[in-house]
């Protein structure tokens, strides 16, 4: 009888519910509450699924899928013991920065720039609204001060990114300058890249009258197909030339785009643009999210500095957003009225959704009016933007 | 170093150096256009060529000539039909009457409604 009686205790610990801490109960309940705002409230899905669920695996008490391999040395020879989890082979994707430049190949890809080459003055838009993450950045550093909090200048970084509003250059810096902090940040900027409908338009109207809401603004002219396969190769030169660390991140960027667009020249490209903006974009989304998810370990993630990210990103965001919409007005101002105030918010990357707020909150002042493709144009240059500010991060404090 | 006296070089260098690229851009894409967007005489005078015998195949239809200042509307009008059927087709523009938007008033809500939501 005793016999049975020890057999069913080994049995009872060697399931999870024998060594489950508190921490990692807590992180299944908030992964599982995060797929429910996936599912049911529509938060950014196509990515938050993967996240959360990344999560509930990382957190599984004794799986192990997040354990690296383990070696053992017996007479002399060093052996494989462990091949590890499956997440932490996925994950060196993550620590090796090959995840996000594959995912800037494939927005690249999907990327029209043409109102961007149509409107080039719409790109300083998109420099004005990077100043949330440097606002950030020295935020993260004044909470340095407070008894709890401490964040080294790499992490102050890192965090900092989350205002250009781009996952991929977020998880691309965390991931160099302070990978401890990779979970919270990929959360921070995911969650509230969904929220920038909710985020901006009180900012947007707050900072500006009526009448410059109302702006209508002329059309776009056409640009040659000639200089949308110009314009890739230009711009990876030049951001190359002057900040090699953002390179990768641009080159990709840019090179998916030039796919895009040369396949009007050669047909027999179409084949690689498909593949880039759908099969690649969605393998990586898959390996990118779940594995980020995994690096939300309780241990870890259950930290004050957790709330201070997720405070500094929502502070992030803000400031990104005026500090497009005021260099929005002072063009307004320059150009005599002709441009829209509204179309610096989209400044901040979150392609194409902040610009489609601009659009929203422009049509509710005058609903005649059509900012979108208008808007366009810093929403991508925020993305270029927010690269080169990543790139200026890395080489300072890298 | 101070870390925040640090932060606030690194905030101001970075801030400055984004603001440099983008305005470095700039400059290429405005050199861009005038190299690689096309010579706008050379196309204006391909459309006014082109314009012209379609405004005149329209007078010989007599069906217009009260209406010789809306000239442009009906070459463009014509010139879209030709591009819509092929350019090989002969075709005769006899007559060309604008339709009132017969759209109910509930019927553009629908639509401001519809495009609202796409985006």
């Amino acid at each position: 009888m005793s016999f049975i009686y020890e057999e069913l205790i080994n049995l009872y610990q060697s399931t999870g519910f024998a060594v489950i801490t508190w921490q990692q109960g807590t992180m299944l309940a908030l992964s599982c509450f995060l797929i429910y705002l996936a599912l049911k409230k529509g938060f950014e899905p196509l990515l938050l699924v993967p996240i959360a669920f990344g999560m509930l695996l990382a957190n599984l008490p004794a799986a192990g899928l997040m354990n690296g391999p383990t070696y053992e040395t017996l007479d002399g020879i060093t052996k494989m013991k462990d091949p590890g989890g499956l997440l932490y082979w996925l994950y060196q994707g993550v620590k090796l920065g090959i995840y996000p430049p594959l995912i800037f190949f494939g927005v690249g890809a999907m990327t029209d720039f043409g109102p961007l080459i149509a409107n080039p003055r719409s790109i300083l838009l998109g420099a004005a609204a990077q100043v949330g993450i440097f606002v950030t950045f020295i935020g993260a550093l004044l909470l340095d001060k407070l008894p709890f909090l401490e964040f080294s200048l790499k992490q102050a970084g890192s965090i900092g990114i989350i205002g250009g509003a781009d996952g991929p250059t977020a998880i691309f810096l965390a991931s160099k300058l302070a990978p401890e902090l990779l979970g919270p940040i990929a959360v921070a900027a995911y969650s509230y890249m969904a929220l920038v409908p909710l985020i901006q338009p009180p900012i947007m109207k707050a900072l500006t009258t009526k009448k410059e809401r109302e702006v209508v603004m002329g059309q776009l002219r056409h640009v040659t197909r000639t200089e949308r396969i110009v314009f890739p190769i230009m711009v990876t030169l030049v951001v190359s030339l002057v900040l090699p660390s953002a390179a990768v991140l641009v080159g990709m960027l840019m090179f998916g785009n030039l796919i895009r667009e040369a396949v009007d020249l050669q047909s027999v490209l179409n084949r690689l643009s498909k593949t880039a903006q759908n099969e690649l974009m969605n393998i990586v989304v898959i390996f990118l999210g779940t594995t980020v998810g995994a690096t939300a370990n309780g241990e870890l993630f259950l930290k004050p500095q957790t709330l201070a990210i997720i405070l500094l990103g929502l502070i992030a965001f803000s400031m990104g957003t005026a500090g497009g919409v005021i260099f929005g007005k002072i063009m307004y101002k320059i150009s005599g009225g002709k441009v829209n105030p509204l179309i610096g918010s989209a400044g901040v990357s979150a392609v194409p959704m902040a610009a489609r707020v601009s659009q929203k909150v422009g049509q509710e002042a005058n609903p005649s009016n059509y900012l979108l493709m208008h808007a366009m144009g810093p929403n991508v240059a925020g993305v270029i933007g927010s690269a080169i500010a990543a790139g200026v991060l890395l080489s300072m404090l890298g | 170093m101070d870390p925040i006296l640090y932060g606030l070089i690194v905030t101001l260098f970075g801030m400055g150096i984004v603001f440099l690229v983008l305005v470095g851009l700039w400059g290429v894409l405005a050199m861009m256009r005038p190299i690689f967007g096309g010579n706008k005489k050379q196309k204006a005078q391909v459309i006014e060529r082109n314009l012209k015998p379609v405004a005149e195949e329209i007078t010989a239809t007599h069906a217009l000539t009260e209406e010789m200042e809306a000239d442009e509307i009906i070459a463009v009008i014509t010139a879209a039909i030709h591009a819509c059927m092929g350019s090989q087709r002969n075709l005769l523009i006899r007559n060309i009457t604008r339709v009132g938007d017969n759209t109910p008033v509930w019927g553009q809500i629908g639509r401001h409604e519809q495009t609202l939501n796409r985006l």
